[in-house]
């Protein structure tokens, strides 16, 4: 086994608009190990969300390759590569993470149900899973019945709840404001720490950058040397 | 699959208004059709009866020539029925004698139709039911007339006065005879009242000096049974006509058959309606839900899954909104059971030869048309929605939520 989570070789994303091709991604090569923690920062249009999207399986690029846990996933079809976010990765996106008919519990149980774990068991590992996270309060609670921070805290139980080889997170604080964003990065540096989830964060937050281990930084679709 | 029953269902009360109001057209729309339905049936099986009835039969055996030149002239022989014949699904059959005559009181003269009958085999036509002052009559020698109400007032004449009765006879006699009334009928449908004078058949074949008889009705008890029966007699007697209702009666069989196309289309129409208005509320549902459906799809979820949830979602509703409207539609029937009152349109209703009391049918066919329909056409107002989830890319989806 490699120690790489993810790698990314020679990643090119380009949009036809009119006839006109934007570059969103130009080349990125990037090895991301086991366990770390990393930011992806830089301007607006620089590329970011289009990185992670890549490298979740939400997009493919144009060129090049992404691996997830020596995956390649530019070899699988669209059903295996639901299978990779499914099982290999957890998102967590600036809003709407959570499905509003479902409590926080049956949330967070609900990647477990796709994954077709056992009704008991998947319950109770929800249940933990929340209460790592000092959430108990939250479960029978339903989106609509919580705070924003409480929503994203519930949205990286629920990411994580199957211990994914990644956890992408693109601008999870953006509509949170200082002190939840906080208590937030908290949450991810203890999934980071006790369960070793790698974790790769887009942010245009020095708050959230500060709890990283590594910052990537695209400038104009390219890593910035 | 579980995990998405359960989506759909809680996702259905989370609209549960505007559900609810898509539940009520369907209800409306499946009730409304359901009882309009049963009432078109109802006047096709009344056009059906009333044809029927009227010294009609499903099958009628006579001779060729009867048709073209109606009276006593071309008879056929009485004893070629049997009981039923013996065939297979045959329920009764009578014989009758009958001729255009002149009747006469002392005041008044009209033309009807004189009509020997057996009252005891007479069981399927509309003299079972008629509501009588006097004897009427009892057997097949009784000698006196039974006549309508309203042949009655136009003669200006009573149960027990004579009548003259004027016909030709089987060799273009002249035949003058004075009958005694014995009975006065009311019938559902005002036309027979003035239309026919019944006497015996056995009285009136010795008055005008025959054993023969003018026709056989024949009465099956499945009207699909018709043409096989009608095939098989028409072997036995090749030189007697063995003619339908529908032959014999083609107006009546024209409405018959056009009612039935009718229903259908009614059918077809309404539920089309329908479809196009939950079409319209599904896809604007999906389209409110879009960024949910994409969130479901990044994290693991199979576009199929996505798919088969708003599928389920609307095939509930539509389940739920058929099994409310047929429901309700029953109710409608039973309250309608005892037939709606058209006597205020009397005049109008018997241009048609209908009876002036509506009565609703069921016809089982129909439920399970109606039921299946209901169902195809959910699917297919689940499959637009459908699609345009499956041909938004997921980061579409997420983006315009
Ligand atoms: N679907 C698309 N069609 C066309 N161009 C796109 C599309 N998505 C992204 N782009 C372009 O690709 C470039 C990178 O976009 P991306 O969203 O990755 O930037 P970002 O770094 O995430 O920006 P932000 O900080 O504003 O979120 C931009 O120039 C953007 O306009
Ligand atoms: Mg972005």
């Amino acid at each position: 086994m490699a120690d790489f989570a993810v790698q990314t070789n020679n990643v090119t994303r380009v949009y036809q608009e009119d006839s006109v091709p934007v570059y969103a991604l130009r080349g990125i090569t990037l090895s991301i190990e086991r366990g770390e923690f990393v930011s992806v920062v830089g301007p607006s249009g620089s590329g970011k969300s289009t990185l992670l999207h890549v490298i979740g399986g939400l997009d493919r690029p144009t060129d090049g390759s992404v691996t997830i846990e020596d995956v390649s996933l530019g070899s699988l079809s669209e059903s295996e590569l639901t299978d990779v976010r499914l099982f290999q990765i957890g998102f967590v996106f600036q809003a709407y993470n959570l499905i509003p008919v479902l409590s926080a519990v049956e949330n967070v149980e609900f990647i477990l149900q796709l994954q077709g774990v056992g009704k008991k068991e998947r319950r109770e590992r929800a249940q933990d899973a929340l209460r790592s996270f000092g959430l108990e309060e939250l479960f029978d609670r339903r989106p609509a019945d919580m705070s924003g921070g409480q929503q994203q805290r519930v949205a990286i139980a629920r990411a994580v709840v199957s211990n994914p080889a990644v956890l992408l997170a693109d601008e999870p604080s953006a509509n949170l404001d200082s002190e939840t964003t906080k208590e937030f990065c908290e949450y991810l540096q203890r999934v980071n720490d006790d369960r070793g989830v790698t974790i790769v964060t887009a942010t245009h937050d020095p708050l959230v950058m500060g709890y990283t281990n590594r910052r990537v930084e695209l400038v104009d679709g390219q890593i910035a040397a | 699959m579980q995990l998405v029953l359960q989506l759909a269902l809680r996702n259905i009360w989370r609209q549960r208004r505007r559900n609810f109001l898509v539940l009520v057209a369907i209800v409306l729309t499946i009730g409304g059709v359901f009882v309009m339905n049963s009432l078109s049936r109802g006047m096709e099986q009344d056009f059906l009866s009333t044809s029927i009835e009227n010294l009609q039969g499903h099958i009628k055996m006579l001779s060729p020539k009867q048709l073209d030149e109606p009276g006593l002239k071309h008879l056929i022989a009485n004893d070629l029925v049997g009981d039923g014949f013996g065939i297979d699904g045959v329920v009764a059959t009578t014989s009758r004698l009958r001729s255009p005559a002149v009747v006469m009181s002392e005041r008044e003269t009209r033309g009807v139709e004189i009509v020997g009958i057996d009252p005891i085999s007479e069981t399927h036509s509309f003299i079972q039911h008629l509501e009588l002052a006097g004897e009427g009559i009892l057997n097949a020698d009784e000698p006196g007339l039974l006549i309508g109400q309203r042949l009655a007032e136009d003669l200006k004449t009573s149960l027990g006065r004579r009548l003259v009765v004027l016909l030709v006879g089987p060799n273009d006699e002249a035949i003058e005879t004075g009958f005694r009334v014995r009975g006065i009928f009311k019938a559902e449908i005002g036309g027979y009242e003035d239309a026919y004078a019944l006497t015996g058949l056995r009285a009136l074949q010795k008055l005008v000096g025959t054993d023969a008889i003018t026709e056989v009705s024949v009465y099956v008890g499945d009207l699909a049974q018709i043409p096989d029966v009608q095939a098989y007699l028409a072997t036995q007697f090749p030189q007697i006509d063995v003619k339908s209702w529908l032959e014999l009666d083609p107006f009546t069989g024209e409405m018959y058959t056009v009612i039935g196309f009718t229903i259908y289309i009614l059918i077809a129409v309404f539920l089309c309606t329908l479809i196009f208005g939950l079409i319209n509320a599904l896809v604007t549902a999906v389209l409110e839900r879009t960024r949910e459906f994409g969130m479901l799809r990044a994290v693991g979820m199979n576009s199929r899954l996505v798919v088969a949830q708003v599928v389920i979602e609307c095939v509930i509703i539509m389940l739920s909104g058929l099994v409310l409207g047929i429901g309700g539609g029953l109710l409608v029937y039973l309250w309608l059971a005892d037939g709606i009152d058209l006597s205020a349109f009397a005049a109008g209703v018997e241009a048609f030869s209908m009876k002036t009391r509506m009565i609703p049918h069921l016809v089982g066919e129909d439920f399970v048309i109606i039921g299946l329909a209901s169902v195809l056409l959910g699917l297919i107002a689940s499959y637009f929605p459908a699609r345009r989830i499956i041909k938004t890319s997921i980061l579409q989806s997420l983006r315009d939520g």
